[in-house]
């Protein structure tokens, strides 16, 4: 008995086993929580079933023929993409803009990156909560304001011209802070020669900025491009609080839509994960571009 | 050593790991699983105790010889939230039954979502107080106990309740619901701002023309006060207000399919230009709490239901209360409910259990001033569907209530008895139909597209 122990601890003692005891865990949970239920996933949208799993009749890919066919499916498609592409290059340039200002490591400096990171730390009931009482028009300090300087009622979140880009300002708000923190950290690893050469050479701090700063963190604005573009895509804690989707579906999201029809007014779970099936499948292909695109230019 | 000390730090890591991992994963949690009770032995069920009328008489077979705690889910997240809390932790501290309820409120939305997930996984609670709506899904799929098991474990008679409003949970000729609230929408105004605007503040509007002609009186912007606090985008509210001017929104061909009535209908056109009228011209709010604009003292009036009454009074407005504007076609008042609901995987001693607490609701027990069926309609406002309510002293008195009793034959259902998409045809059709016309949009067009959207809503 000893002495197997003692085979199995030198066994497993060796470098790269160790690395593979130490992930096993992490890995462990990842096919339990992850990759299998993806699989099953796959296999309920093929299936005509609520979220009892009473009677599950299977359909084949009817489900999905009837999301292509539904007016509201391609709604909250488009209100997805608004909603990425204009929220993720907001909170980038944000992000990037602070993060210069902010990357020595002064108390000052540190003190700010505390406070633009806890809108992150703040759960998105309460910041949609919050920013539902501020905007109100009736009883909000925006309305209050617009009115003290003659300006009429806006009703930033019923209003389907301006719900969305409501709706974009608050993410924008919450999710800045981290950006600007990764941001930090890729600009604190650029090599300090490279200012000193460009000072001498005579360069500002703009061009430093573009010549130096902006190519020197390419990887991490990629991870921070895929990351965002991921999380923006699957939007809809802020969405479900302060709009619920509407006015008249105006930002109702893909994740929006799938949560009404499997928990809300409708039960169809196979036809919700016929959904959630397409909107993975466009996150994948749309991270897999890009990803492709930052090895090419680190090979570059 | 120190390649020792590594390789078992490592080991120890991975172990610390994984078993945090495990312990995360669900267990069959007694304290959290109303349905994992272990059930015991109904010792005393021979006992059969005499019938005094009141829940203490229980019937033979039922008695609890083990003290049980079974868990309660509901949505009552309002004020009458803390009453419903009062009143449980009253029948826990009185019943003789070592019955304890565990009550867990929670908003509609994770309730609903909560409630799906944990049928299916046999987790729910067996003790639910729910909208009667879900009769169509999870009574239909058997998941819910016929009432008649209630009745049968205790001294409540069927006879005792209003058919009409018994027939809220009634799917397919089975009863899913003992209802705990029923009532309709009702119209609330004012009297102060009425008298200001020069109106008579006993006379409210009978039918929403008036409504809106009375809106514009008592709009004061310069006060911030609002003609109309109702809300627009109210699914419930709105399909009365349709139906009193439009007519049926849906009709039953009596073969499972159904027609819907709105493309064309110029009784909905002339309600929706009515409701766009009034936001577009600032007499209405685009924002939601009407209820609390109208507590302040900033709507002068609004139709709501009757959990804005205790709110109102505690506020000091000097309110007055009625049945809800009519229309052209008529004065309905559809009747909402809500009820008590059994799971029918319960253990047969959780159904007892919640069985017994149901009782003590409508009968109280020999500790009971006030039965809690009798505070819930004289202190939060619903009226009682249930007799020996009704003849209480005390509930005769309550004028509020005597008017808002007062619907009579006028009492329908939001949509046809055998309709199983009520909540879906309200999300998914009235509600952009009135954010459509209110924010502007064509009315014959805002009706075609509500016409299309509620022909694709799937039919169970």
């Amino acid at each position: 008995m000893m002495d197997w122990c003692r085979r199995v601890r030198s066994y497993w003692s060796s470098g790269s086993r160790t690395g593979y005891v130490m992930v096993a865990p992490a890995v462990m949970v990842l096919l339990i929580f992850n990759i299998i239920p993806l699989f099953a996933s796959f296999g309920i949208s093929m299936l005509d079933v609520n979220v009892l799993f009473n009677n599950p009749k299977f359909v084949g890919f009817q489900n999905y023929l009837e999301a292509f066919g539904t007016p509201r499916f391609w709604n909250s498609l488009k209100n997805t993409f608004v909603f990425t592409f204009l929220e993720v290059p907001c909170q980038m340039v944000i992000g990037l803009a602070l993060a210069a200002v902010l990357t020595r490591n002064k108390w000052v400096n540190k003190l700010f990156r505390s406070i633009y990171f806890l809108p992150i730390i703040c759960s998105a009931t309460a910041v949609g909560i919050m920013w539902q009482l501020i905007l109100n028009s009736n009883i909000g300090y925006v309305s209050w304001l617009l009115r003290s300087i003659g300006l009429p009622r806006i009703s930033f979140l019923k209003d389907p011209e301006i719900a969305m880009y409501t709706v974009i300002f608050m993410s924008v708000w919450r999710s800045f802070g981290i950006s600007t923190i990764i941001f930090v950290a890729g600009m604190q690893e650029v090599p300090a020669e490279l200012y000193e050469s460009a000072d001498l050479d005579g360069a500002g701090k703009l061009r430093e900025f573009f010549s130096i700063t902006l190519p020197g963190i390419i990887p991490t604005i990629y991870f921070v491009l895929i990351t965002r573009l991921i999380g923006s895509m699957q939007v809809f804690d802020l969405i479900f609080v302060t709009t619920g989707g509407g006015p008249n579906f105006r930002t109702e999201t893909m994740v929006n839509y799938i949560y009404s029809r499997a928990f809300s007014s409708d039960t169809r779970l196979g036809y919700a994960t016929a959904m959630s099936e397409c909107l993975f499948a466009i996150i994948l292909i749309i991270s897999i571009m890009f990803y492709n695109r930052m090895l090419k230019d680190e090979q570059a | 050593m120190r390649r020792k000390m590594r390789g078992l730090l490592s080991l120890g890591l991975a172990f610390v790991m994984t078993a945090s991992m495990l312990s995360g994963c669900g267990s069959e949690a007694a304290s959290d699983s109303g349905t994992g009770q272990e059930e015991s032995t109904a010792e005393a069920s021979d006992q059969a105790a005499e019938d005094s009328g009141t829940a203490d008489g229980a019937k033979a077979g039922d008695t609890a010889a083990e003290p049980i705690t079974i868990q309660f889910w509901n949505s009552w997240t309002g004020a009458d939230g803390e009453l419903l809390t009062e009143l449980v932790d009253e029948f826990n501290e009185t019943n003789d039954s070592g019955i304890t309820i565990e009550m867990d409120i929670m908003p509609s939305n994770d309730m609903s979502q909560k409630l799906a997930t944990s049928v299916g996984a046999g987790t729910a609670a067996p003790l639910l107080l729910y909208n009667t709506a879900i009769k169509f899904s999870y009574g239909k799929e058997g998941e819910l106990m016929n009432i008649d098991g209630i009745f049968e474990r205790t001294n409540l008679k069927k006879e005792d309740f209003d058919a009409e409003v018994l027939k809220l949970g009634e799917f397919d000729g089975t009863d899913y619901f003992i209802p705990m609230q029923a009532s309709t929408y009702y119209f609330f105004w004012n009297k102060d701002l009425f008298e200001e605007a020069g109106l008579d503040p006993e006379t409210p509007p009978a039918t929403w023309d008036e409504y809106e002609e009375i809106a514009v009186k008592l709009t004061d912007p310069d006060r911030n006060i609002y003609g109309s606090g109702t809300q627009y985008n109210s699914s419930y509210i709105q399909m009365c207000g349709l139906r009193n001017y439009g007519g049926e929104m849906i009709t039953s061909n009596g073969d499972g399919t159904f027609t819907y009535n709105l493309v064309d209908n110029e009784g909905y056109a002339k309600y929706l230009g009515i409701m766009a009228g009034l936001i577009g011209n600032g007499q209405g709010t685009m924002e939601g709490g009407g209820d609390d604009l109208f507590r302040a003292g900033q709507a002068g009036m609004l139709v709501s239901g009757p959990w804005l009454l205790t709110g109102v009074k505690e506020s000091g407005i000097n309110y007055g209360i009625a049945l809800m504007p009519g229309g052209d076609a008529g004065a309905y008042n559809p009747l909402m409910g809500a009820g008590f609901t059994i799971l029918e995987k319960a253990g047969e001693e959780e159904k007892t259990a919640a069985c017994k607490f149901i009782e003590w609701w409508f009968m109280g027990n020999d500790k009971t001033e006030k039965t809690a069926a009798l505070r819930w309609s004289t202190e939060i406002g619903y009226p009682a569907f249930y007799a020996p309510i009704k003849e209480e002293e005390e509930y005769k008195s309550n004028n509020d209530i005597v008017v808002m009793s007062g619907y009579g034959d006028s009492a329908v259902q939001f949509t046809p008895v055998d309709y199983p998409q009520t909540v879906a045809f309200g999300a998914d059709v009235v509600a952009p139909l009135m954010e459509n016309v209110c924010n502007g949009g064509d009315i014959t067009q805002a009706l075609k597209d509500a016409q299309a959207a509620a022909e694709a809503i799937p039919i169970n």
